[in-house]
């Protein structure tokens, strides 16, 4: 594999540090390694505050590491690009643009015509199922609309890699189950690289090609476990002992981890 | 089976937000004020320096538009306050701006003018017009003083208080400083801007009247004192109740405007 071609992602003995002012620094990331191949949809599952958030910042180019190296399709990761885009866990949608110009967002910033990037807004809206919700605001919507939106907008740039932050988090159950099963029919269309944060172990194993396991404080990579379920997956994957075996054993990674950092033994 | 037709009671139409319903809500409270008064100035006042009724009040305000003195003082104090509100509300912005961006000078400025925005600026008005004189700019300078606080205090923490996960999304999507003030910050703003100028435009009204008290060849404040020293009640609330009315077209135009450039807010 080829991870210097666009959609490749290269970690390099990254660290990252935090000095808080007035507080004491915080080691977020410790010598992680990591390498993502174009068109790989990979998961991240560790406990609360084992630095997934900051391991995406990273990736995204928001901030820069302490220690080690990024590269994003060979070039080193200086700053955020449009070859890569961030869905956030809350929406953050902007609450005075409507749903396509929040859409439109990265296009126009990145200097497209008003007109033209509402196509393509529109065009991305079909594609999640929101073309009729264009002209409303954010507030009009459900949380589930507004996180489909949110992924339209990062799709919208057609970046070459997708960072995703728990986006399903903030959802019910149910929604969950159904969005994770539209983000798997729109990844299938056109195979870009997905970075997907998640806490839940299930829906990791559901989606991923590979699960990447972090430990906590500092944060590091415990292991990285394949997932060779055939495409395309539907949700009754979920109910096979093959599965659950999958589930489990990541569980077993992380357990005592999830009990620590609640100060359970 | 057919949708069932709900019978609309005119008290729940009253309470929507149709223009028509809006427009009733309107002119009802005004013909309640106006019969509450009619009624208390007949029957319950008799104290023709405190109250006259409706009726002799509009027919003091007719007099008063007939003899062309109602154009005089309406003339000399829109001029003053044409001069001075759009001087306050950029003015106020400007400061408002400077200090949301810079901390220092925000911390160091804000002491003064926590206490000057406290400050009864009226109090002002008669060492203005001593060292102004009787005409326009001692009242500009005292609508200036009044107005600019509100617009200042009110942008500074509109530009302040935009959510950092939105700035963070933006600088994701490439924005640079420029662009986060551009598509954030600013229009994050825009409803904090459009109360601190409600608020402005209130303080402006008193202080245009009360700088005129204190000296002024024309206008409704000088309108106003010299029909009370004639005991002219009916006369000095003619020009009362149109400083009402002036309010109340402001108030109404500041929400269309706040409708128009913000339409993203609930009500
Ligand atoms: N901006 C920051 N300043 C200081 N500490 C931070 C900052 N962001 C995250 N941290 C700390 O870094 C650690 C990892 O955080 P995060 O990446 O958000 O974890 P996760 O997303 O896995 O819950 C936590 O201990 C958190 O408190
Ligand atoms: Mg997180």
């Amino acid at each position: 594999m080829d991870f210097t071609r666009p959609g490749g992602i290269v970690v390099d003995g990254v660290g990252l540090t935090f000095h808080p002012p007035r507080r004491d620094s915080v080691v977020a990331l410790e010598n992680v390694d990591l390498t993502v191949s174009p068109g790989e949809f990979v998961c991240v599952v560790g406990a609360s505050g084992s630095g997934k958030s900051t391991l995406l910042r990273l990736l995204d180019g928001l901030i820069t590491p302490t220690t080690g190296t990024i590269t994003a399709g060979g070039e080193p990761v200086t700053g955020p690009s449009p070859d890569r885009a961030m869905v956030f866990q809350s929406d953050n949608l902007m609450p005075w643009s409507t749903v396509v110009d929040n859409v439109a967002y990265g296009l126009v910033l990145g200097g497209m015509k008003r007109a033209r990037a509402r196509q393509i807004a529109t065009t991305q809206l079909e594609r999640v199922g929101l073309a009729d919700a264009a002209r409303l605001y954010p507030r009009q919507l459900s949380g589930g609309m507004r996180q489909r939106v949110n992924i339209a907008r990062a799709l919208a740039v057609d970046p070459q890699v997708l960072l995703l932050d728990e986006p399903f988090a903030a959802l019910d159950a149910q929604t969950r189950e159904i969005m994770s099963a539209e983000l798997l029919r729109i990844w299938s269309a056109d195979r870009k690289t997905v970075v997907f944060i998640t806490h839940q172990i299930d829906e990791a194993v559901f989606l991923a090609d590979r699960v990447v396991v972090l430990s906590a404080r500092p944060g590091t990579v415990r292991e990285i476990v394949p997932v060779d379920f055939a495409r395309p997956r539907d949700l009754s994957l979920k109910r096979t002992p093959e599965f659950g075996r999958v589930v489990d054993h990541i569980w077993s990674l992380i357990e005592d981890e999830v009990r620590g950092s609640l100060g359970l033994h | 089976m057919s949708p069932p037709t709900r019978r609309v009671s005119p008290l729940s139409w009253l309470g929507g937000a149709t223009r028509g319903a809006s427009v009733t809500r309107l002119l009802l409270s005004l013909t309640l004020f106006l019969v509450v008064w009619q009624v208390s100035a007949t029957y319950l006042i008799d104290n023709r320096l405190l109250l006259v009724p409706a009726t002799e009040v509009a027919g003091a305000l007719y007099d008063e538009i007939a003899s062309g003195e109602f154009a005089r003082h309406l003339g000399t104090t829109l001029l003053e306050l044409v001069i001075a509100f759009p001087l306050a509300v950029v003015g106020g912005f400007v400061i408002g701006a400077v200090l949301a961006g810079s901390k220092p000078v925000r911390q160091t400025l804000d002491p003064i003018l926590t206490a000057l925005y406290s400050l009864p600026i009226v109090a002002l008005a008669p060492l203005f017009t001593a060292g102004l004189g009787f005409g326009v700019a001692s009242k500009v300078a005292v609508v200036i003083l009044m107005a600019i606080f509100p617009v200042i205090t009110n942008t500074d923490a509109g530009l302040r208080s935009a959510e950092p996960a939105l700035i963070e999304t933006a600088r994701s999507y490439g924005a640079g400083r420029l662009q986060v003030l551009r598509t954030v910050t600013l229009p994050h703003s825009v409803p904090f801007i459009i109360s601190g100028i409600r608020v402005a435009f209130a303080r402006a009204l008193v202080g245009v009247i009360v700088a005129e008290f204190f000296g002024a060849v024309a206008g409704f404040g000088f309108a106003i004192a010299a029909a009370a020293q004639s005991y002219q009640t009916a006369r000095l609330l003619g020009y009362v109740v149109v400083l009402g009315v002036v309010g109340l077209v402001a108030s109404i135009g500041l929400t269309a405007l706040e409708r128009r450039i913000a339409p993203w807010k609930e009500d």
